[in-house]
């Protein structure tokens, strides 16, 4: 079965349940204010942010005070101001613990429902957990490595921060913002991405070599940039790096390679001595996008 | 002047002994930084060389600002000691705390925050490159020595980025630059290193590096408006970004339509501010904008 392009593994069943009244009640990381907010409404069942957008007044939302987190007190006040009935305090109080013992960055439950017969039920939710906490979270279990990607599946063995993308320029590059930032560069040269690869400050040779392999296999890739910009890496180990890298893999695609900040003559002699027949490089960031699109859209 | 950082700083740092630690330090003291201590438990009373520099090791933050005066202290412990290092330091009353520890729980990071304000302590990150007043000091893990003094401030979500930024304006040269973390909770905003830059008789010019997710562009451009005199340019990565993808950083994603680069964009140019296309292109509009600033100050 596939619901909006997820596999779907499992299925629960549960009773069918008379229902009087629908709320919705969650807590979300606020990053504006660098807390969490509690919100609440008697207007349950349907999506939240539909409810905000069209009738604003319906939905309570109220900051939790980090020290002091939700008390019943707290719970009571949330409850009233959406209009919810007294019996959802105990569940708020609940939902709190759930959010802080679980270090979830969203719990929400929607609909919570009073039943024709008054009992009050959590028919549905929603939770995202905080990967910075697994450290601390044992009763997670593993993580569910399962990528619906076979090159995201592969990068991720490797430990790689991979994303697949739907381009044909191939992208390797330090740093998260710079690597964003190569992403939006080439796409201005009128290429589409066909990843986002960060290898990180400390790029070894181990992980240009990984990176590239996960790359280079991907059928879409016609060309591939490496942007790397030394700042505590010095680009002679980069450029060393990709030497390395040249030995393990075999390299199908033109590869443009830009290096600059610390040590970038040294690197750029390395590579140039190295003389990949493939491998050409490009001395600016913008001169490599433009150098890298055109291959993609040569072959 | 500058913000935040001077050469009168007076540099502690917890989780100096650590392999990261050592490594940083060695590189703040070559910038011309004045550590005056680490901070270990297990091992005060030790003293540590680094080149010419002997620093001492203290069992705490305490003891640390009682023996050196220290006002700054930088953290490097792993992420399940973070939050007590910063509580740590914010009952001490250290007057700023830079966090460069990546993958500290949200959890932990909303309560060090809220904790360190009403302790009257500034918290620059987590995860974060730091910050560096060129020719002055540098806390954290910025190169020094691609840039040089000068009057340009800057404040960024992205370590590369800013890195790329300084090394293209190496020639003008900066008063501050600011990494202010990746994270979704962070101690220190945009808005925040708007506001001391303003003040800075040393800023003539201030770069403002964004990415996709959450908000803080859209609400620095509306302090902009607002609030700041002196000319601001901007940049923001991630236009290329799938929704409901984590690029890198923890708090770079585009949630449904909302984090998305090009409403930060027209926010910021809704301001007033410049937005360059690539890196490259912003350096042009600072040199640009600083180019008709002289022109008219001799008219």
């Amino acid at each position: 079965m596939d619901i909006k392009g997820h596999t779907v593994d499992k299925v629960m069943l549960a009773q069918p349940v008379d229902t009087a009244e629908e709320f919705y009640v969650g807590y979300v990381l606020d990053r504006a204010t660098g807390g969490f907010l509690a919100i609440a409404s008697a207007e349950g069942g349907m999506e939240i942010e539909e409810v905000a957008a069209t009738r604003p007044e319906a939905v309570a939302r109220i900051p939790v005070n980090p020290s002091e987190g939700v008390t019943t007190a707290q719970a009571a006040r949330i409850a009233e101001a959406a209009g919810l009935p007294p019996q959802t305090v105990d569940v708020l109080v609940r939902l709190w613990e759930v959010l802080v013992g679980e270090d979830a960055l969203l719990v929400e439950v929607n609909p919570l429902v009073r039943t024709a017969q008054g009992r009050i039920l959590a028919l549905d939710g929603k939770v995202t957990l905080d990967d910075n906490a697994r450290f601390r979270q044992t009763r997670w279990g593993d993580e569910d490595d399962t990528h619906d990607d076979p090159l995201e599946a592969a990068a991720a063995a490797k430990g790689l921060d991979y994303v697949k993308l739907d381009g044909e320029v191939g992208i390797i590059g330090n740093g998260a913002g710079l690597v964003m930032s190569t992403l939006d560069v080439v796409a201005g040269c009128g290429a589409r991405p066909a990843d986002f690869l960060d290898i990180g400050g400390g790029a070894s040779a181990q992980i240009m070599a990984d990176g590239l392999s996960v790359v280079l296999s991907d059928p879409a890739v016609k060309s591939v940039l490496v942007n790397v910009f030394g700042g505590i890496t010095a680009c002679d180990a980069v450029a060393d790096g990709i030497v390395r890298a040249l030995d393990t893999v075999r390299l199908t695609k033109p590869l443009v390679v830009r290096l600059d900040g610390n040590n970038a003559a040294r690197g750029r002699a390395i590579l140039e001595k190295r003389a990949h027949p493939l491998v050409q490089q490009a001395t600016t960031m913008d001169g490599a996008a433009r150098r890298a699109a055109d291959l993609a859209h040569a072959v | 002047m500058a913000i935040h950082l001077t050469k009168e700083s007076r540099v502690l740092v917890q989780g100096m002994t650590g392999g990261e630690g050592m490594k940083h330090t060695r590189r703040m003291l070559a910038a011309g930084t004045n550590v005056v201590g680490g901070v270990n438990p297990r091992k005060a009373g030790r003293t540590v060389g680094f080149d010419e520099h002997a620093v001492p090791v203290f069992g705490t933050v305490h003891e640390g600002m009682d023996a050196t005066g220290a006002d700054v202290t930088v953290v490097f412990v792993p992420p399940a000691f973070a939050k007590a290092a910063v509580i740590e330091a914010a009952d001490a009353g250290i007057g700023l705390t830079v966090v460069i520890t990546e993958g500290i729980p949200v959890h932990d990071t909303v309560a060090f925050t809220a904790y360190a304000k009403t302790k009257g302590t500034r918290i620059i990150g987590p995860n974060c490159p730091g910050l560096i007043t060129p020719g002055q000091s540098n806390a954290g893990i910025i190169p020094a020595d691609i840039t040089k003094p000068g009057r340009i401030g800057l404040v960024s979500k992205s370590g590369t980025l800013t890195y790329q930024l300084m090394y293209e304006l190496r020639d003008i040269g900066f008063s501050t630059c600011v990494g202010i973390g990746g994270d979704p909770v962070v101690g220190t905003t945009h808005i925040d290193c708007l506001a001391a830059f303003e003040q800075d008789p040393d800023t003539d010019i201030i770069v403002l590096i964004g990415e996709i997710g959450g908000d803080a562009e859209e609400r620095a451009a509306a302090y902009i408006r607002e609030h700041v005199t002196k000319p601001v340019i901007g940049y923001i990565a991630g236009f290329t970004a799938p929704e409901g993808r984590t690029m890198g950083h923890a708090g770079a994603i585009v949630s449904g339509s909302s984090g998305t680069a090009q409403a930060k964009k027209e926010a910021l140019e809704a301001a007033g501010v410049p937005v360059g296309g690539t890196p490259t292109e912003t350096a042009r509009l600072v040199l640009a904008r600083l180019e008709a600033e002289r022109a008219e100050n001799q008219a």
